[in-house]
């Protein structure tokens, strides 16, 4: 069982079903035992019995029914506009992911060679539209398709790893599992099991794969710190993505 | 009304039903009130197929228990003949 799962599951808030199923396990279990030892009845017992699996399953149905698969479809989905965007606009320098704005995170991408790593301060005082101008050369604003609920469910205070495993592997189920290291300004980000896999070779040479670009998102938004994609590298379904955090005087 | 709520209220109403018709027929052996909670828990759970936060423990649960019920059966038989 996937013990992660367990984890955020009891830190989750207790919403009225789980109240309501945990106040009938424990009602049940306590009734069952009355009955069966003092009371001697064997049709309460079974009623005490019948209250505790009653409550053990209202415990584990979950509050959002929505199926990750169709999460992952819709996303995968949402992603043809943003190539349809990059194809138009002929982009082909890698993205900068940029820290949220007005809780917000975003993709800056350089739309002529050898301009993202210099302009990324000034990018992110830009004016937050699609089509913009960073230091009077043209650039695209992406916003990704990572809503702000689900990066505000991470927390301020959340790992990396922690905040990575959550919204890919918990919350959009694209992965298997996620490992996450660093080294100086590199982030090294291992993703397993990729379950998610989409035929947009515009969107890969600019954003990274879909799990890379939400992990730009997701990473951009706990360092609180624009991150440069540096290279990705896909081995069948494992994909590792370098990530390079950008600091003032770097 | 969802399909998740709508399982765990069928559940309810099934288990009432079930455990107040034995009752009304003076069932007093609790593995069939048990075995017939699992039935009814297996046919409900496979219509509405709702999904679970974690691995079904209860299904688990309640198969264990029946087929512990079932070899004390077997046993019982097997050892008056």
């Amino acid at each position: 069982m996937n013990l992660t799962r367990v984890r955020e599951y009891l830190h989750e808030d207790v919403d009225q079903y789980t109240a309501a199923g945990i106040g009938l396990v424990v009602f049940g279990a306590l009734f069952a035992d009355l009955a069966f030892l003092i009371l001697l009845s064997v049709p309460l017992t079974a009623l005490g019995i019948s209250c505790v699996v009653l409550g053990i399953t209202t415990v584990l149905i979950p509050k959002n029914p929505i199926l990750a698969s169709n999460i992952r479809s819709m996303i995968k989905g949402s992603c043809l506009n943003i190539e349809a965007l990059l194809e138009e606009f002929d982009a082909e320098e890698r993205c900068v992911y940029l820290p949220p704005r007005d809780g917000r995170v975003f993709a800056y991408v350089p739309l002529k060679a050898g301009h993202g790593l210099s302009n990324v301060w000034q990018a992110m005082e830009a004016p937050i539209r699609v089509v913009t101008e960073v230091g009077g050369e043209p650039g695209l604003m992406i916003f990704l398709p990572v809503s702000n609920d689900m990066l505000s469910s991470i927390g301020g205070d959340s790992k990396a790893e922690e905040a990575l495993s959550n919204i890919l592997v918990e919350q959009l189920e694209f992965l298997e599992s996620v490992k996450e290291a660093e080294s100086g300004d590199k982030v090294v980000v291992r993703m397993s099991g990729s379950r998610v896999e989409t035929d947009l070779p515009r969107f890969k040479k600019v954003l990274g794969s879909l799990p890379t670009s939400i992990a730009g998102c997701v990473l951009a938004f706990v360092f609180d710190k624009p991150l440069a994609l540096i290279e990705e590298e896909v081995s069948g379904r494992v994909i590792t993505a370098t990530f390079e955090v950008q600091t003032k005087n770097g | 009304m969802d399909r998740q709520k709508l399982y765990v209220e069928t559940l309810g109403v099934v288990f009432s039903v079930m455990t107040i018709w034995l009752s009304a027929y003076n069932e007093q052996r609790l593995e069939v009130y048990v075995s017939l909670f699992a039935a009814g828990y297996f046919a409900i759970t496979a219509l509405f197929r709702p999904r679970k936060r974690l691995f079904d423990v209860v299904g688990a649960g309640l198969f264990l228990v029946f087929c512990y019920m079932v070899a004390m059966k077997v046993l019982d038989i097997l050892s008056t003949v």
